[in-house]
């Protein structure tokens, strides 16, 4: 069942001489649980793809059908809130509230959608993610795999039709990179979870179901196989 | 955590040291509208007693058209506390009606008329309830050597007599003082028996009402009821304005006066609180921005910040209710023995309910006034801030900094200044704000000034005046009198009304006053043109400002056939000027060469602080008869309450304004130097010296200063002229010039704070390990 369609998606920065074109016409789509991985150079799109994937920037044209529901037809408010019940969001550096502990972090989501956090959803997911002893610490409390764990955590909690990862493993020594990768695929399995992952180790799209590659903004499918 | 808002709460605890200049202008903003308003209530209620000392507790004098049977059944409703039937003759001594052949006024009342006039208390004896009795002011004793129960003659204008036995003696008023003169008190029978045959003698029905009814509507009822026409009933209106019910166009001009103070008050914190919000909201564009990659709607921030403020207004609106409650304890504690004669009723430990109210409304509508343009921007905050990682804390630099002019720090110092250019009009503007109230204010003490006339340094306690205005006081007397040791200063001036001079071949009337040193010096305050040294050698003349005066200085006035040069002209003179007529001063030598009288129509004497009753007595004596006496001392003291009352108002309110300029300029300062102290790190990290930082940071000060002044000056002096155009120029004639001392106060002010300001943050960045200022969020 297809759950992520992106159609024509260019995005130009800047005016004249100076412009620069970052995304040229991606087209791709992802099934449900499938888990895709995207590499490429430092500056040569990625990043723009998956913020535009996750309507955190507007592209310059194109289309992005989340679930069947065109993302930017929807007004600023509704795609905000279609956003955090449907898209996951994983951070390179974290970006957990240094406020609040793992738990109060993984149910926040829930929390602005006005929802009340399962319980026992949430001991489940603490439980897999392996921060269950964890629970009540503090971000700063945590080490760096621990802290992407808890984000792993948050970024599922809503149970989204898509996760968005961008290099989620940059930040992490390569025993935390694995357990963290580990960790994405049992989810992606466990929960028939889309991820689309950004990465800059090409090791790590081993395990991957498609691989992409992003060059001067072009999109292109390495391969692989939907689920 | 059951809520995403429960967020607020958990990361106020943790940001608490950051929040802690928010939350100070939060305190400061409730503390000065409670002082504000505490202080202004205390004086109210210091004012409201004091009138009623004065002028009685009453609300309204009905004069004719009720009977006493009206009387009674009004004294019956509900809304009526205390009433009583009152009526006076002769108050201005303009009637023969004599004691001993000296004039007196006369009055008659009820017992229960004369419990609402705390003020006037019997020194000896009582009321005169019985038929054939009157009571007097204690200056009679003096006047007429009597004591309680002799018998006194009273004798009408219209030739009778009748004898009356005296029962008591009551507080003297200043009219009476004034006037030399005494009072009788009858019961309202005898009163009405003996004085209802002559003018003007009727009888009017005063009432007080109970504190907190609708009196208008009272007012309406009653005169609905007994079929009274407008001017029948009339008003306290010093009580009631006090009381807040007035409808006395002055009262209502001052209570929007209030409103408007208010209204500064309110911008000023709201400016101060915008700038401290916004500044909260730019140091976590990241979190913000994570915020809204996790979901969080715009209306979601939004009250996410708006809750933030409003928390923090849970500890800062109580403990600046608190502040501002204490420090109007300790200035009215100061006042009541500072100044005891005017301020002693002034409450002690008193809770103002409209100052808690006001603050607590004016806190938390200014934090969410305030609130609105971070809310706003905290909702703009893209959530790319936070995935990309580059949410800076600081906007992006539009253009480099000018490095050719100043050295580096400086140069980067302006820049942080002027970079945006929203930021820096919101920043001077600010200051600006302060500027233009600091000068509007400021063209109150002017007015001030002319306004309230015991002030005036000319005013003597004591007079003895020739009855008949000639020149009949011999001037030896003054030289006697100076040598009383309660005596401060004597002087006299002799008076010659209605001399015909002309002036430009123009026929003039004058009234030609002389002066001594004394009133030279005090002349000389009030100079609006011309040489005075001239006038005070005897060789020129000083004339008083009036709008329809022909004399020009400059211009030669001839008189008693000698043309003498107009030297200068005074704003300010002691004695009333008649409308058509020019007053005129010159010496005294020129004065005897003009009229050849040497004597002098009055001799004024000050007193030194302190007990002068007895010197009062002494310098009668040393007069003796054949004079007119004028004791000023109870209405000067009456009018310096009132000047002092107005000084705490204008003075305070200055106060008000320049620690407002202080603490923004001190709070903005800090708030951009913490906005930018991961750049400050990295300027260290790569050599920039605690000096040049400081250096750095003092540049981006002063430039705001500088901005604002300019600002300020371009706004506020023309505001400064146009009220004192309208309040000073228009009414006293003095010109307008440029306000250049309260510019140097507020500049002075502003330059301090601008150190201050510089001296803390700079403190803060070299104590800072550099690691610590680079990762500092």
């Amino acid at each position: 069942m297809e759950i992520l369609n992106v159609q024509g998606l260019c995005k130009t920065y800047g005016s004249g001489a100076a412009q620069v074109r970052a995304l040229q016409n991606a087209t791709f789509s992802l099934q449900r649980g499938e888990f895709a991985a995207i590499v490429g150079d430092s500056g040569s799109g990625k990043s723009t793809l998956l913020s535009c994937i996750g309507g955190l920037d507007t592209p310059t044209s194109g289309k992005v059908f989340l679930d069947g529901e065109d993302l930017f037809a929807l007004p600023e408010e509704r795609r905000t809130i279609f956003r955090r019940q449907n898209i996951g969001f994983i951070f390179q550096a974290f970006h957990l509230i240094p406020e609040l502990n793992v738990e109060q972090n993984m149910v926040f989501p829930l929390l602005l959608d006005g929802q009340r956090p399962e319980q026992s959803r949430v001991d489940e997911l603490l439980e897999v993610l392996g921060l269950a002893d964890r629970r009540l610490h503090l971000p700063c409390e945590l080490s760096g795999g621990q802290q992407q764990r808890a984000a792993i955590g948050r970024a599922l909690i809503t149970h989204p039709a898509v996760v968005l990862a961008d290099e989620p493993t940059g930040n992490l020594d390569s025993k935390s990179s694995r357990d963290v990768m580990e960790l994405l695929l049992r989810a992606s399995r466990r929960y028939q979870q889309t991820v689309l992952m950004i990465t800059h180790n090409l090791n790590l799209t081993a395990s991957a179901d498609r691989v992409f590659r992003v060059q001067d903004g072009v999109l292109t499918d390495l391969g692989g196989a939907p689920v | 955590m059951k809520h995403y808002l429960d967020l607020v709460g958990i990361s106020s605890k943790v940001r608490r040291r950051q929040s802690r200049m928010t939350r100070l202008c939060i305190v400061l903003a409730v503390f000065l509208v409670t002082a504000i308003f505490g202080m202004a209530d205390m004086e109210i209620a210091n004012q409201r007693r004091q009138a009623v000392q004065q002028y009685g507790s009453w609300h309204a004098a009905i004069k004719g058209g009720i009977s006493e049977e009206d009387g009674t059944l009004l004294s019956a409703w509900p809304e009526v506390v205390r009433s009583g039937w009152y009526g006076a003759k002769n108050s201005r001594l303009g009637d023969d009606f004599t004691v001993d052949g000296r004039r007196v006024a006369v009055c008659g009342c009820d017992q229960s008329w004369f419990e609402m006039f705390p003020g006037i208390s019997y020194q000896a004896g009582g009321f005169p309830a019985e038929s054939g009795t009157v009571s007097m002011t204690e200056n009679a004793k003096t006047l007429f050597g009597i004591q309680l129960e002799d018998t006194i003659t009273l004798s009408f204008p219209d030739g009778a007599d009748a004898s009356f036995r005296v029962t008591g003696f009551f507080s003297d008023t200043s009219m009476m003082l004034e006037q030399d003169g005494a009072g009788l008190l009858f019961n309202s029978s005898d009163y009405k028996r003996y004085f209802s045959r002559f003018e003007n003698a009727e009888m009017w029905y005063y009432i007080e009402l109970t504190p907190f009814c609708n009196m208008q509507r009272v007012f309406r009822d009653i005169r609905q009821q007994f079929g009274l026409s407008e001017d029948q009933l009339g008003q306290n209106p010093k009580l009631m304005g006090l009381s807040g019910q007035s409808n006395d166009p002055y009262m209502h001009m001052l209570y929007s006066t209030a409103a408007v103070l208010a209204l500064l008050v309110t911008i000023s914190g709201v400016l101060m609180m915008t700038g401290s919000l916004n500044s909260s909201v730019a140091q976590r564009t990241e979190f913000f921005g994570l915020l809204r990659c996790l979901g969080a709607t715009p209306r979601q921030v939004r009250r996410f910040v708006r809750r933030e403020a409003l928390g923090w207004c849970r500890s800062a609106v109580p403990l600046g209710l608190l502040a501002g409650t204490a420090v109007v304890w300790v200035l009215c504690g100061i006042l009541r023995v500072l100044v005891p004669n005017y301020f002693s009723t002034m409450p002690r430990f008193g809770v103002s309910l409209a100052a808690l109210v006001s603050g607590s409304v004016v806190g938390v509508l200014t934090v969410l006034l305030a609130a609105r343009t971070p809310a706003k921007r905290a909702a703009e905050v893209s959530p790319l801030a936070a995935a990309s990682g580059n949410a800076g804390t600081v906007q992006a630099a539009k253009r480099a900094a000018d490095t050719r002019l100043f050295r580096v720090e400086t140069a980067l110092g302006i820049h942080h200044a002027v970079g945006s250019r929203r930021n820096f009009t919101l920043m001077a503007g600010s200051f600006a704000f302060s500027i233009v109230l600091f000068l509007s204010f400021s063209a109150m003490i002017d007015f001030m000034h002319h306004a309230v006339n015991p002030l005036h340094p000319s005013r003597p306690d004591f007079s003895i005046i020739s009855p008949d205005e000639s020149c009949s006081v011999p001037v030896s007397m003054a030289g006697e009198i100076a040598r009383n040791p309660a005596v401060a200063r004597v002087y006299g001036h002799s008076f010659a009304p209605l001399l015909e001079g002309s002036y430009n071949g123009q026929p003039v009337r004058v009234n030609l006053f002389s002066y001594e040193k004394n009133q030279f010096r005090w002349a000389r305050q009030s100079r609006l043109s011309g040489d005075f040294d001239e006038a005070e050698e005897g060789r020129g003349l000083l004339y008083a400002y009036g709008a329809d005066s022909v004399l020009e200085t400059g211009g030669f006035l001839t008189l008693g056939g000698y043309a003498l040069p107009v030297s200068g002209c005074v704003t300010y003179s002691p004695y009333e000027r008649e409308p058509g007529i020019e007053t005129v001063f010159c010496s005294e030598e020129l004065f005897h060469q003009l009229t050849g009288e040497s004597g002098y129509t009055a001799i004024d004497v000050q007193f030194s602080r302190g007990e002068t009753d007895a010197a009062v007595a002494e310098i009668r004596a040393l007069a003796g008869e054949g004079y007119r006496f004028s004791d000023r001392r109870l209405s000067n003291r009456e009018g310096r309450g009132a000047y002092y009352s107005v000084v705490l108002f204008v003075y305070g309110f200055l106060a008000v304004i320049a620690l407002i300029a202080v603490f923004h300029i001190v709070n903005s300062i800090a708030l951009s130097v913490s906005a930018r102290m991961r750049q400050y790190g990295a300027m260290r990290a790569i050599g920039m010296s605690g000096k040049q930082l400081t250096r750095m940071v003092l540049a981006e000060a002063l430039t705001y200063a500088c901005g604002g002044f300019t600002l300020g000056i371009v706004l506020g002096v023309p505001l400064h002229w146009l009220i004192f155009s309208k309040v000073v120029t228009f009414q006293w004639g003095d010109p307008w010039m440029l306000p250049w001392q309260p510019l140097l106060v507020i500049v002075l002010v502003m330059l301090g704070a601008v150190l201050l300001a510089a001296a803390a943050p700079a403190r803060r960045i070299r104590s800072l390990s550099i690691t610590d200022t680079i990762s500092a969020e």
